[in-house]
């Protein structure tokens, strides 16, 4: 009777081998065709190998626990005549030569097992075989060619061993892209992205209170021209933050880096982005020249063109995203700083007076903080919070 | 017409000593003889006195030619086997490649080396030894694949100051064929795309390029277009042409019949990954022979050198990489 192989089957892309975890049937059992006989079990999962045809099991050449390539011959079945040829027909294509060789195909015999030579192990992705994490030279030049981060070439699906990017796909995706409404991203659009990027790389967290804005309101009216919630906030944080210094230190390798001049930060929201002009050692500037200040460092934010000491980092920075009608949120700091302070939208809520008994009304808002937890945790953050609720309560001591 | 790769070589050798009466070719038999391939059949007697049997003795045949074309003579020297051009290493490596670097005396030698694997030939009778001679500077090292490129770039050997390592492959000498000689072909440093395909670049020289011609066509049938690039000389070889396949492709397959430990394909991949690392999406390649001496026996041979089924195996793992 002829006999015809039971091969280990391509059990998936990106799966060169598998090893064998059970035998169901033994030497000498009559099978059916696709009859499942042996069990293997590959990185993704366990799958049954099935016979081509049916017959008797001649022999079984694999061995439990080992590991065999896909192509490899796993056993023999003794078949009919016209199964054997069907399927002997039809295995992979024998040695080869090229057509400008004469007598090739006759001089060379062919070796039987140089296709089941090597794996894909000889060929394994660097650091391990999750290929979704690597990327090819070739890969990261061409992003670096398109000014696009690393992290975007993520989203893309893999069709590389273990599932990672080819230059291929990603040419395809490209494509894809192509055919989707696009325009250039303006320079403060993508200055804004890499800034939110790199500070992204942090544990950042973010608590938030109710503040009531009453004080602020009756101590603007005392002066002229008279400072917004903002400049009363980044105010109040700088008092904090001089008074809690180790709050606003950076984590810079196995230092806790402290700040030597408390230089407070204001987002304003500028066409397509946001610029975050720098007040420098504000805890010691007076409350009553913010408002000149702030209105040249506006104008000139809307111009795009801050002047220098308004450039330098900060330690940390408010914003005011109460003025977009937004109650909370949790903005990121940037990335060379530990926090950001946010104000929300203010409104009349009902306030328990414990000296009447009774419910007033009282213009209130909430005050949050976005850190990074590597730098502070939630009992230092709330004090500092505490802190700065108790200051916008006493406005004159701003 | 038809013309063979050998009778290709026998061809420029008659041209070579009709065109230029500096030209004489020594070898053992290579006279009445014709040389154990039958390379100069009948030169001796077109080109009397030119072509000469020398002594059993690749030393003295490589020393005397050097004295020769020191005088002024342009020799050929035939080994019988590129094998035995071990015996004449000192005067290939010390004296030839050294000379005009020492004393501004060019030396204008071509030293034939029939090269390769044939089925049965076994350790002493089948080796390439292009990698070993590309490691010394001022030898020139050709490995023509096709008749068109023997003859042309056996001329081109003789018209060259620098000594010559002309390494032509015993498997084609008789199993490739062409129509028609050039009269001119491509500069020796110049590569050759043989295929062009868009998918993974195979660098190649000699039989070689056959073998992976015909994996390429393997290939196809699975809608893998792969481009083979020809190397003609391994030294120099021609960078831009490989760079230009692989900015196309992004993957690169080497292959040769020389042995893996320093050889030809390590040159091509480490100057790709040196002057091409961003243009390459996986990790390059290469097929040499087994790192063991040849075997006799023709099924080990087989199974020693790369053959396109090999090749193909390896150029399918590294496109679905």
């Amino acid at each position: 009777m002829p006999k015809v192989p039971i091969i280990m089957p391509q059990l998936g892309e990106s799966i060169a081998e598998a090893t064998v975890v059970r035998l169901t049937v033994n030497v000498g059992d009559q099978i059916e065709s696709d009859q499942e006989v042996i069990e293997v079990e590959t990185n993704k999962a366990v799958m049954s190998v099935t016979t081509p045809c049916k017959g008797l099991i001649e022999s079984l050449t694999a061995e439990v626990n080992e590991t065999y390539p896909v192509g490899s011959t796993l056993g023999y079945i003794e078949a009919s005549v016209e199964d054997a040829e069907r399927l002997n027909a039809s295995k992979p294509p024998g040695f080869d030569q090229s057509p400008a060789l004469d007598d090739a195909a006759a001089s060379q015999p062919s070796p039987a097992s140089v296709s089941q030579e090597h794996s894909s192990q000889s060929l394994e992705i660097p650091g391990s075989l999750d290929g979704t994490a690597f990327q090819s030279p070739r890969l990261k030049a061409r992003l670096r060619e398109l000014g696009i981060h690393p992290a975007e070439a993520g989203v893309i699906p893999g069709s590389g061993l273990a599932g990672r990017v080819t230059i291929q796909d990603f040419e395809a995706y490209l494509e894809e892209l192509n055919r989707l409404p696009s325009k250039k991203a303006s320079p403060m659009r993508l200055a804004v992205a890499d800034s939110m990027r790199r500070s992204w790389t942090r544990p950042l967290a973010t608590l938030g209170v109710s503040v009531s804005l009453e004080p602020i309101l009756a101590h603007r009216k005392t002066l002229s021209p008279s400072p917004g919630p903002a400049l009363y906030l980044a105010k109040a944080v700088a008092i904090a933050l001089s008074e809690y210094p180790q709050s606003a230190g950076r984590l810079v390798g196995h230092k806790i880096v402290l700040p030597d001049s408390i230089d407070i930060g204001v987002a304003v929201e500028v066409e397509d982005g946001v610029i975050v002009p720098v007040f420098a050692s504000l805890d010691k500037q007076p409350l009553a020249e913010l408002p000149g200040q702030y209105k040249k460092f506006l104008q000139a934010a809307k111009e795009k063109r801050l002047p220098e000491e308004a450039k330098r980092p900060g330690i940390a920075s408010v914003t005011n995203f109460g003025t977009l009608g937004v109650h909370w949120a949790t903005p990121i700091p940037l990335p060379n700083e530990t926090m950001i302070v946010g104000l929300g939208y203010g409104e009349k809520r009902p306030f328990w007076d414990e000296k009447t008994e009774r419910f007033v009304p009282r213009l209130e808002a909430e005050l949050t903080i976005s850190f990074d937890h590597r730098v502070i945790d939630g009992g230092q953050s709330g004090r500092l919070v505490r802190r700065i609720m108790a200051l916008l309560a006493a406005p004159e001591t701003l | 017409m038809s013309i063979t790769y050998l009778e290709a070589i026998r061809a420029a050798q008659e041209r070579a000593l009709r065109d230029d009466p500096r030209v004489y070719i020594y070898g053992q038999d290579i006279a009445t003889f014709g040389g154990a391939f039958k390379a100069t059949r009948n030169l001796a007697k077109e080109f009397p006195g030119r072509v000469l049997d020398a002594p059993i003795s690749e030393d003295a045949m490589v020393g005397s030619a050097i004295g020769a074309a020191i005088e002024g003579m342009r020799p050929i020297v035939e080994m019988q086997f590129a094998d035995f051009s071990a015996v004449a290493v000192n005067q290939i490596v010390n004296q030839a490649a050294t000379l005009y670097w020492r004393t501004q005396v060019a030396c204008p030698i071509t030293i034939r080396l029939p090269s390769g694997g044939n089925p049965g030939s076994g350790p002493f009778h089948s080796q390439s030894l292009e990698s070993l001679y590309s490691h010394f500077p001022g030898l020139v090292v050709m490995t023509p694949a096709t008749v068109e490129d023997a003859y042309t770039m056996l001329l081109e050997a003789v018209e060259i100051d620098d000594p010559v390592i002309f390494c032509e492959h015993k498997y084609l000498y008789n199993r490739l064929k062409s129509d028609d000689l050039p009269e001119t072909g491509l500069a020796c440093d110049t590569a050759r795309i043989a295929r062009f395909g868009r998918d993974l670049t195979i660098v190649a020289y000699s039989a070689m390029v056959h073998e992976s011609l015909a994996a390429a066509e393997q290939l196809r049938r699975d809608d893998i277009e792969v481009e083979v690039v020809d190397l003609r000389c391994v030294k120099p070889f021609d960078l831009d042409t490989v760079l230009g396949s692989v900015a196309r492709t992004a993957r690169l397959l080497c292959v040769g019949e020389s042995w893996p430990w320093g050889g030809a394909n390590s040159e091509v991949i480490a100057s790709v990954v040196a002057h091409g690392f961003h243009l390459l999406d996986a990790p390059p390649q290469r097929i040499n022979s087994k790192d063991t001496p040849i075997p006799f026996h023709p099924n080990l041979w087989s199974a020693h050198k790369p053959s396109s089924q090999l090749i193909a195996a390896a150029a399918r793992r590294l496109y679905e990489w």
